[in-house]
């Protein structure tokens, strides 16, 4: 079977085609190595990193998954990030969930937060 | 107020040439931001694949400006927030603005580092009042990524560009419906990859070659009418369709924010609507530089802080060794290139020429044709959205008297 992706990795964008028989993966298009393994996970479990903002006391804090989540849980990580409320200093990359996803893939903060801060631009 | 360097702008753009600058000498200097925190527009661009150029890993925008503001800070530069430029003369006097009051710098040198703004939705041409619904792309970022508020539960968004897309992904994952982008052009100004993993990730419908013809509603948006358009980019009739909505994003594309250019009387660059500069982004004005969304539209800001870096460098070395004579030759945009930047290149020196095609397609070679030399580079693929370099050495220069870089089609 032949499929097309665009692989994400990376702003060039390249043009993927994967050709799976059975047992073996084959991947064309590829710039470099990342759209290999990109395009090979793409037919096997498809992952994304998934970035959001988190509630704090006075204003958002932007967090991230450390790591990529499996795409069919995009969005139940997303209701667990949703009802998430920080009510503490946090620093840049401080874990704010250990398991967002349910397979222990840590949910950080992408940015310090102060919990006096404002969201004044 | 005497000052040996003002960068006007904290985001991406100022904070790195501020750390150049500060690197090649520079002490006495000072940022200006008009907002809270400096970090620019980077603060609302939450989502990752920042960085992968510069940093060799995909950062989320905030991280990538904490990079900056971490270096800005380990060398002591000083960064006034809250502080609006209200004038800058051709003399480099920079009156500011703040709590405070109001203050003049008079400058050495002057970066200009001010980024872009979104084109307004006022400049179209659609049927209908104006309701309430009705967002800029990067407004509603603002809302949903610093506010955290959704603006609307049923959008359509006019216009492909990245922040159209990445809105696309973000108001989809806080639960609203999506129903389509719409893209005047035959191709989307947006990146490739955004296109994958922002609409086809979540099965949202880019409908090339059409536009909203009409917005329904009274005091808040209940639908628009897309239809297809034609070579002229004129809606075409019966091609027309109703699709429900509250809410309606633009982006249609960003401007150079350059009102305080003007009243410095610089000339801009009516393609890039930003300054004209040479290989050390300097402008017409001697001592004063430009770097950034400021003087051409980026697309991606690992480009943005590499240009800053030349204009902060090229800064120090006009404050500590002074004004130098140039030997300057133009640029010139030749076949199926919208521009080239920069517009002048000093002889002598090397330097990388960024430009962006018309128009889209695959096979394409780069020729440079700068007097006797004649250079050729072969691509993949090109496309508007994604603005290509290369690199000329002061060698090829020589006996040049314009350098032309045009795109063909190979073969
Ligand atoms: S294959 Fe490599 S170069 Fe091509 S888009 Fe993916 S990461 Fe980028």
């Amino acid at each position: 079977m032949e499929r097309q992706f665009v692989c994400i990795e990376c702003p060039r964008g390249c043009a993927l085609t994967v050709t799976t028989d059975g047992k073996t993966v084959n991947v064309t298009g590829n710039f470099c190595p990342r759209g290999k393994k990109y395009a090979e996970a793409e037919v096997s479990c498809p992952r994304r990193v998934v970035t959001s903002s988190v509630r704090g006391m006075s204003a958002m804090i932007p967090v991230k998954t450390r790591g990529e989540v499996k795409k069919e849980n995009i969005f139940a990580v997303m209701k667990r990030i949703r009802a998430l409320r920080i009510n503490r200093d946090v620093a840049l990359g401080e874990v704010l969930d250990p398991d967002i996803d349910g397979e222990g893939t840590p949910l950080i903060a992408t940015a310090q937060y102060h919990r006096e801060q404002t969201d004044g631009q | 107020m005497k000052k040996q360097l003002v960068i006007i702008g904290g985001g991406p753009a100022g904070l790195a040439a501020a750390v150049a600058a500060y690197d090649a000498g520079v002490r006495d200097m000072v940022v200006i931001e008009r907002e809270e925190k400096a970090g620019g527009i980077l603060k609302q661009c939450i989502h990752n694949g920042f960085g992968l150029t510069r940093f060799k890993e995909s950062m989320t925008g905030p991280e990538y400006a904490q990079r900056f503001l971490d270096e800005v800070q380990k060398r002591g530069i000083e960064v006034r927030t809250n502080t609006f430029v209200t004038a800058l003369s051709p003399e480099k006097q920079v009156t500011c603005r703040s709590e405070e009051g109001i203050f003049t710098y008079e400058a050495d040198a002057v970066i200009l580092a001010m980024g872009c703004r979104e084109r307004s939705k006022g400049a179209l041409n659609i049927a209908g009042t104006r309701p309430a619904g009705l967002y800029s792309a990067g407004t509603a970022q603002k809302y949903v990524n610093i506010f955290g508020h959704l603006p609307g539960k049923k959008v359509v968004i006019l216009g492909s560009g990245d922040i159209g897309l990445i809105m696309a992904r973000r108001m989809t994952l806080e639960g609203a419906k999506v129903e389509c982008v719409c893209e005047i052009m035959e191709h989307s100004s947006g990146l490739k990859r955004n296109i994958a993993q922002c609409l086809d990730d979540f099965g949202i419908p880019l409908y090339l070659e059409h536009t909203i013809v009409e917005i329904k509603g009274d005091e808040r948006v209940e639908g628009v009418v897309i239809a297809k358009v034609d070579k002229e980019k004129k809606p075409v009739p019966g091609t027309e369709r109703e699709i429900a909505c509250d809410t309606v994003l633009f982006s249609v594309g960003l401007i150079p924010e350059n009102e305080l250019t003007k009243g410095a009387a610089l000339p801009l660059d009516p393609r890039t609507k930003g300054c004209l500069v040479d290989g050390s982004r300097e402008t017409d004005i001697p001592g004063i530089f430009a770097c950034g969304n400021v003087l051409h539209v980026h697309d991606l800001v690992d480009f943005v802080s590499e240009e800053a870096e030349i204009a902060g460098r090229a800064a120090a070395e006009y404050i500590l060794c002074g004004e130098r004579e140039k030997q300057l030759v133009l640029t010139s945009a030749g076949e199926n290139v919208a521009y080239v930047l920069p517009q002048r290149v000093e002889k002598g020196r090397d330097v990388k020429l960024y430009f962006r095609v018309r128009s889209a397609f695959r096979g394409a070679v780069i020729r440079v044709e700068a007097g006797s030399v004649q250079k050729a580079y072969k691509r993949i693929a090109v496309a508007p959205g994604e603005m290509d370099n290369v690199t000329l050495k002061a060698a090829d220069l020589t006996d040049a008297d314009n350098i032309r870089v045009s795109v063909l089609r190979e073969g």
